[in-house]
């Protein structure tokens, strides 16, 4: 990821998902319709080689042996003709149309052979032409597809987030949706409630997952009740190693807000398995004891989901130490060097939000986009369980076009 | 399926595609949407475009195979 990208503005989850559905519908489609037009092809080069090419050879030979027949049976009525009985002209008749089956044979031998060269060639040249919609629908196409279940997922956990925020963005939400009810009704032409009605797509609402996320994490009283596990409880063996991306790890540093870096075997509760979620938050709660430090970093580490509800302290969390974390996501390194009171979010491998001990934002959400395909987390909340749009409406786009190629009739 | 057939169904499905991304699009107006029709969507229409030619010629070749060598 090059290149940066400004906030997401998405303002209907479900039209992006059917477009990721039209588009492995599309795969599939277009796919068979290669696969049928190549096995059309190679059946008639089949049909040359196997059926036709030896099918011809065996025509000509029985058409010659039927020409000899039929001179055969015209030399002997030559030989016994005279003035008294008919003419041989039917046999001559005969003769000449044998030859010419058998001139018909050979023009189809010959014919049969240039197509089959024909088809070497031209059947080369066809596969080189379709290799781009075939690469297309064989890789690209289900990739894009996975880009937007990527980015349908995020989007739909940050929903769930924001939707159990009860904080200013959803207040917002309720006038909101009025608002949309009262457009709609007005005459609308569609059940979408356009973000203009809502939220203006320059004001976007922005959810606060702060305060919510801090409720969700087990009380300091009760870390150290928390049996210690190992690094295993942090993620299933076949993922990834988390990490973060490199420009985030700048801006942490440019912020320089380091506090005491935790000792490699302090204690850090975790959720079971949360690194392999793909939207965390990092939260470093203040010890009461200052000694506590030798023992517990303070840290949690949970999935930034279910805001609503706390986190137990039973069978979901698990303590490891400072080091497994690091030797699981070394990239923590630094995130886990913020002072007490820190709250940090994750998306992939972005830093989305960095909050100080009062709820501060420190972080500069201008970053480019999470996943590969959506922004800061940025969403016109209300509208992310909005009814589809009526594509019967939309008018078909015309897509660019590359190169000289012309779309047939 | 023959080639003509797998050549309209390509358009149709290239058709439905061109007006779902329309409403996606509708509802997605950011630079991450922008990247994604650039690397996503804007290849495909000439790789369609291609293999819709490539199957004509297919089909005209077929149709010409079976006169010549029947």
């Amino acid at each position: 990821m090059s290149e940066a990208s400004g906030p997401a503005h998405v303002e209907s989850i479900h039209a992006i998902v059917e477009m990721r559905a039209a588009m492995l519908k599309f795969a599939e489609t277009a796919g068979g319709a290669l696969a049928e037009a190549d096995s059309d092809a190679q059946r008639v080069i089949q049909w040359l080689k196997l059926e036709r090419l030896p099918f011809w050879n065996k025509e000509i030979v029985r058409r010659q042996e039927a020409v000899q027949a039929a001179k055969a049976a015209l030399f002997r009525k030559q030989l016994t003709a005279d003035e008294f009985k008919p003419s041989a002209i039917e046999e001559r008749r005969a003769v000449d149309r044998s030859k010419a089956a058998v001139e018909e044979a050979i023009a189809k031998l010959a014919a049969t052979r240039r197509w089959i060269s024909v088809w070497d060639r031209e059947y080369a040249l066809y596969r080189g032409h379709v290799q781009l919609l075939h690469d297309a629908v064989a890789r690209d196409v289900p990739n894009a597809a996975s880009r937007l279940s990527r980015m349908v997922e995020s989007l739909e956990q940050y929903a769930a987030l924001s939707t159990s925020d009860s904080s200013t963005a959803f207040q917002q939400t309720g006038t909101q949706t009025d608002t949309g009810e009262a457009t709609s009704q007005s005459g609308a032409s569609s059940d979408y409630q356009p973000a203009a009605t809502i939220a203006p797509p320059d004001e976007p609402v922005v959810a606060e997952p702060g305060a919510n996320l801090r409720r969700r994490t087990p009380p300091v009283a009760a870390r150290a009740s928390i049996p210690l596990n190992t690094a295993a409880s942090l993620r299933t063996g076949t993922q990834t190693e988390p990490v973060i991306a490199a420009d985030d790890l700048e801006q942490l540093n440019r912020l320089s807000l380091a506090g005491e870096a935790p000792k490699p075997g302090a204690r850090v509760i975790v959720e079971l398995g949360v690194l392999r979620e793909p939207l965390i938050y990092l939260q470093r709660v203040a010890l009461v004891d200052a000694t506590s430090h030798q023992f517990d970093s303070g840290w949690f580490i949970g999935r930034a989901l279910s805001a609503s509800s706390a986190i137990g302290t039973g069978a979901t969390t698990a303590a490891v130490t400072v080091a497994d974390v690091l030797s699981v996501a070394p990239a923590l390194r630094d995130v886990l060097a913020l002072p007490e009171g820190s709250l940090v979010m994750i998306i992939g491998d972005r830093i989305s939000s960095l909050l100080d001990e009062n709820d501060r934002q420190l972080w500069n959400m201008e970053f480019e986009s999470p996943l590969e395909t959506i922004g800061p987390v940025e969403l016109v909340v209300d509208q992310l369980t909005s009814p589809p749009t009526d594509a019967g409406s939309a008018g078909e786009i015309q897509l660019p076009h590359r190169g000289d190629n012309k779309e047939p009739a | 399926m023959s080639v003509s057939v797998g050549q309209a169904k390509l358009k149709d499905a290239q058709k439905m595609l061109n007006a779902k991304w329309q409403s996606a699009r509708n509802a997605w107006r950011d630079q991450a949407a922008e990247r994604f029709t650039r690397e996503c969507i804007e290849p495909l229409p000439s790789a369609v475009n291609a293999a819709m030619n490539a199957m004509a010629q297919l089909g005209d070749l077929l149709a010409a195979t079976k006169r010549d060598c029947q």
